[in-house]
């Protein structure tokens, strides 16, 4: 049981996880629009791409920096 | 009295324009104010090479003067067809397409603002975008694609529904709008519905449709983070396009012409044979192959230079027949349709979306019945007459018959015990009842005892 609750949570990805974790509260209404699940579920995802992509440029600029860092070093080494 | 809304004046369901039929042209008006960012979109780089590239129908503006509708033309493709006529492979192309085009178009600066398969139609087996007016400039602070719910509903859902539940394409006739995940989610297993992909299509945005924060969030960005939200989910949106292909299974007719055992080699070489030197001799333009099964005839009328509709009642077959023309780059379109049970007129006032016979009528240079009659008799119980009348009905010349006599083992076994009903199906009988409409040209008897005419259709 415990390993078949371990590979359902390991079959999630990030986004739905953020998912369900919207999905815990909410008010009950009769009334659906259409689509109106798909366009929140697009919500969340575009939420978690926008961190991915916050995430990818602080990771390129920290990686600029250490090459520039270590390229002068070098330069100043040879010097 | 106000005027009627007609479907004779064109679409209605556009606010920003109108399509209507011209005689053999057809046009599209453009509410005066969407025409300037309809003619500016339509003369955009992007726009021109889709035209060119056959993706998106070539269109040309006759006329756009400030304050004035525009007035645009569309270039005519032959036999419109409807997604309820498509194979599984059918709607995936169109999905595809629509999905390149979004993407491309998010890279531009526009967004596809409507993703409904009724967007495409075919040119033989290619998919063509038609809905020239829906695309926009996009908000280059939104990651939003608002018609990315309209595109999972009306394309994923029911390619869904067709693989998980066995619910047929068809069936989509019933559903301009498509599935929402709650028509689903019933009749899908548990422990499915949390696997890919129906967990994003079904589960998750069945619990996060009555959370009104989400709903009423709309997210701000740079244009650069937008653009990097929207083309990721296109992406997501493919990934979940490509899991739901349907798995690869035989029907009762997708290996019919390999294992059809009443037809030896020398038999089918000959009808081969009559068939492919008549399509030469007649040189038709437009060839309608009824009951086409997975397309031998359809591609030797295309190899033949004519421009092919293929009809068949099996959706494996017309899938078959579809990849085949596809892989090939042949004229051929293949239409899930049944001759003896054509698609009805549907939609507003039942005139939105015509019959397949309102298609049929008169376009067709030759029709071909082959190894279909037997089937529209016995099966279907379709008085001969009846049959040959719908023949010269759609046919503007030609008629390509098969006739396989009583006595034949395919037409005993159709009949199951009740051969004295048909008695009478004798091939003098079959002569004297073509005669109403057509004239005999040239006939080939086979060796199994079938044999195949060429009829002159009588004005």
């Amino acid at each position: 049981m415990q390993r078949l609750l371990a590979g359902f949570i390991h079959c999630l990805t990030g986004v739905q996880v953020l998912a369900l974790l919207f999905a815990l509260a909410k008010p009950a209404y009769a009334y659906v629009d259409p689509g109106s699940g798909l366009f929140a579920l697009q919500v969340i995802s575009t939420t978690f791409a926008g961190m991915i992509f916050i995430l990818r440029r602080r990771l390129q600029t920290i990686l600029r920096k250490m090459t520039l860092r270590s390229r002068s070093e070098r330069e100043k080494a040879s010097e | 009295m106000p005027p009627r809304l007609s479907v004779a004046n064109g679409t209605f369901r556009d606010p920003a324009g109108r399509l209507y039929r011209d005689g053999d042209r057809i046009l599209r008006e453009v509410h005066p104010l969407q025409a300037a960012s309809a003619v500016a979109w339509l003369e955009s780089p992007l726009a021109r090479r889709w035209m060119q590239e056959g993706r998106m129908v070539p269109t040309v503006i006759l006329s756009s003067a400030a304050g004035q509708p525009s007035i645009l033309e569309h270039e005519r493709l032959f036999f419109p067809t409807y997604p309820w006529e498509w194979s599984p492979s059918q709607w995936i192309a169109a999905a595809s397409l629509t999905l390149d085009l979004c993407d491309e178009a998010v890279e531009e600066g526009f967004i596809l603002k409507d993703a409904a398969p009724l967007n495409i139609l075919f040119s033989g087996s290619r998919a063509v975008f038609v809905d020239v007016l829906s695309f926009e400039r996009r908000d280059p602070a939104s990651p939003i694609w608002l018609a990315y719910a309209q595109f999972v509903r009306t394309f994923l859902l029911p390619l869904c529904a067709y693989r998980y539940c066995g619910w047929p394409l068809s069936a989509t006739q019933q559903k301009r709008d498509g599935y929402e995940p709650a028509d689903l989610a019933p009749y899908l297993p548990i422990l499915l519905r949390w696997g890919r992909p129906l967990r994003s299509l079904v589960t998750l945005p069945l619990l996060f449709q009555k959370n009104q924060r989400l709903l009423a969030y709309r997210p701000r960005t740079s244009e650069e983070q937008s653009t990097f939200a929207l083309r990721r989910l296109v992406r997501s949106a493919r990934t979940l396009l490509h899991s739901l292909v349907p798995r690869k299974c035989n029907s009762r007719w997708s290996r019919y012409t390999e294992t059809a055992c009443h037809y030896g080699p020398v038999d089918h070489d000959a009808k081969q044979s009559f068939v492919r030197s008549t399509l030469r001799r007649i040189q038709a333009e437009r060839v309608l192959d009824v009951g086409a099964n997975t397309g031998v005839y359809s591609r030797l009328a295309a190899e033949s230079g004519s421009e092919v509709v293929a009809w068949d009642t099996d959706v494996r077959a017309i899938d078959l027949n579809w990849q085949a023309a596809q892989s090939a780059g042949l004229s051929i379109l293949p239409v899930v349709a049944d001759f003896a049970r054509p698609t009805p007129a549907i939609g507003w006032q039942n005139q939105e979306n015509a019959s397949l016979l309102d298609r049929a009528r008169g376009q067709f240079d030759c029709v071909m019945l082959l190894g279909i009659l037997h089937h529209l008799l016995v099966s279907d119980q379709i008085p001969l007459p009846a049959i040959i009348e719908q023949l010269w009905d759609i046919s503007k010349r030609w008629a390509i018959i098969e006739w396989i006599p009583k006595e034949d083992a395919q037409f005993e076994g159709l009949c199951r015990g009740r051969m004295e009903l048909y008695a009478h199906m004798s091939e003098d009988y079959f002569i004297q009842t073509l005669s109403l409409r057509f004239a005999v040209r040239s006939c080939d008897r086979l060796a199994n005892g079938r044999s195949v005419w060429l009829l002159e259709r009588s004005q």
